[in-house]
């Protein structure tokens, strides 16, 4: 199924109908028949896109940066949005693969309990994260970043992995409760704050919190199966055998909190 | 039926159903990995008296740490013997060894927690990482991290057992020690080239079989004299005045396809030995076991 907006505006359309759950079986009249949020308006979905039946099972969407929940609880199929896609996309969404082409807007993949979210380029903040007053973030599932992300990524995670191969933003992983989070850049400032389980992965060093003592420098075995898990993912996530087979030096942390949490730093 | 002149004795080997385990054990090189492989696998030789027969099944090409690896294949009478000897082979013979971890490598029917149990030696230190669901881990492979002196021991949470078939067996009857010895290392080198299969004795090879019974009634088994040749003459022997020796192979294996490859290259090699004689089977009459392996359909 293709989508193409039908107009350039800044009104955030809100259209959690467009997932591959809701589409499935259902006829180009059907779909576009969905109801959708103009702004405060309610509205069909056919009034916001152009809808095609291209006979694929993927729905591919054109640049929609001001349309929200695309995928919001999906289980299964693929959305690939050809450009930058809005806030709040692939949010608890439990199986499936959304490829969004360029940038996504904050709380991608928040509360998410599967499937996998890939970005090309940047992500906004709370990227599987939890929503306010929720007890956790992302569990289970993978999101992959290619650029960089805001602030809070994987706040009150709890399981699942995150990679951004650029930078991350302040406050990354603040909270964690579990999980994995990997940054290949830079890391912002206060990253793990009141984390209390959970593993970041780094290889560049950090401005780490008074809050996280160092352990030891060793070759983490644990590590070495999540990264050679995620070689064999289509991400071409730069994973190398350095990565793989080198040390990491552990900060544990946060004390503040239950200091379970855990920071590997890349060494050699 | 002859092989390279040995007579196949037209009798059968009867297997039985067991449980087995495949347990992958990584470190940092093939000697380490080899080192705590072979402690888990020792002592491993008979159900009776081990708890287990487990053997050592070979190198493995691609492992989750990709460090070096070897397989080794556990067989149990139920999955809970099983569940039982992991948990003390694992914990006592690999999470002692330095730079190791615990793979489970076969997918079965039945599930069990063992580095879910062994996870408490970690006295509330220890760290669950879970990896994200696949078609084959549908929850995802879950592992725990346990601290110890030379780093972290990393070992499965769970691991399974699938429906395999034991005892599976012949004998090898010759005029002596030396030409049996000898047909014994070839078809047991035949044996251990099958994939699945394992033959769990010293060196794969039993030198004292056994028969049910006894004279004595605190025994329900005891040797098998109707093969051993030095009462002969007292017995009502199965043997020929010119066969002075008998050994026998004992094969596990995860399927009877395996089972019927391993004992059919193994006869095979066997019979390639000047001074063997005859090749034959133990079996309780075909009253026991769920499977009986023809030795002359097999070879």
């Amino acid at each position: 199924m293709l989508l193409n907006p039908l107009v350039k505006t800044a009104i955030p359309v809100t259209a959690p109908c467009i997932t591959p759950d809701w589409f499935s079986g259902k006829s180009v009249e059907e779909v576009g028949n969905l109801p959708v949020y103009y702004g405060n308006k309610e509205k069909r979905l056919r009034d916001v896109f152009d809808i095609k039946d291209d006979g694929k099972d993927i729905i591919t969407l054109g640049s929609v940066p001001t349309v929200k929940y695309i995928g919001k609880g999906m289980t299964a199929g693929s959305i690939v949005i050809k450009g930058d896609a809005g806030m709040h996309l692939g949010a608890e969404m439990k199986g499936g693969c959304i490829t969004v082409e360029g940038n996504v807007s904050d709380w991608a993949g928040a509360e998410m309990k599967g499937g996998e979210i890939v970005v090309a380029q940047n992500a906004g903040h709370c990227l599987g994260g939890a929503y306010r007053g929720s007890k956790s973030g992302m569990n289970k599932g993978l999101i992959v970043v290619k650029g960089n992300a805001g602030n809070e990524v994987g706040g009150l995670m709890k399981k699942g992995i995150i990679v951004v191969e650029g930078n991350l933003g302040d406050a990354a992983g603040c909270s964690m409760k579990g999980g994995t989070l990997i940054c290949y850049g830079h890391p912002g400032n206060r990253l793990g704050a009141l984390m209390q389980r959970g593993s970041i992965v780094l290889y560049e060093s950090p401005a780490l919190l008074p809050t996280f003592t160092y352990d030891a420098e060793y070759n983490p075995t644990w590590l070495r199966v999540f990264l050679r898990e995620l070689q064999k993912t289509p991400h071409r996530i730069p994973i190398t055998q350095n990565h793989i087979e080198g040390t990491y030096r552990r900060y544990n942390g946060d004390i503040s909190e239950l200091g379970k949490g855990e920071i590997f730093v890349f060494h050699e | 039926m002859q092989i390279n002149e040995v007579e196949i004795v037209d009798t059968f080997a009867e297997a039985f159903k067991m449980y087995a385990s495949r347990v992958l054990v990584t470190a940092i090189n093939e000697e380490w990995a080899m080192h705590s492989a072979s402690t888990v696998a020792g002592f491993g030789t008979s159900v009776i008296m081990c708890g287990c027969e487990a053997g050592i099944e070979g190198a493995a090409e691609d492992t989750p740490d990709g460090r070096p690896g070897v397989n080794i294949l556990l067989f149990a009478n139920s999955a809970k013997d099983l569940r039982d000897q992991l948990m003390r082979r694992i914990g006592q013979c690999v999470m002692t060894s330095p730079t190791s971890a615990c793979f489970n490598n076969l997918l079965g029917e039945k599930e069990f927690v063992v580095g879910g149990q062994l996870r408490y030696f970690g006295d509330g230190f220890q760290i669950s990482k879970r990896l994200n669901p696949t078609s084959e881990y549908p929850k995802g492979r879950r592992f725990w991290r346990i601290p110890v002196m030379g780093g972290e021991f990393l070992c499965e949470e769970t691991f399974q057992a699938a429906k395999a078939v034991g005892g599976g067996n012949f004998l090898i009857i010759g005029t002596g020690i030396k030409p049996v010895l000898s047909a014994s290392e070839k078809a047991v080198q035949a044996v251990r080239k099958v994939p699945n299969v394992i033959a769990p004795f010293p060196g794969g090879v039993v030198r004292s079989g056994s028969k049910v019974g006894s004279r004595y009634k605190f025994l329900t088994a005891s040797t098998n004299t109707a093969y051993c040749p030095m009462v002969k003459s007292q017995t009502q022997s199965d043997l020929a005045e010119e066969e002075n020796c008998v050994l026998e192979i004992v094969i596990d294996a995860l399927d009877i396809e395996s089972m019927n490859k391993a004992m059919h290259d193994g006869i095979h090699a066997a019979c390639s030995v000047n001074g063997v004689t005859r090749i034959s089977a133990g079996n309780y009459g075909g009253n026991l076991g769920k499977f009986i392996i023809n030795l002359k359909e097999v070879v």
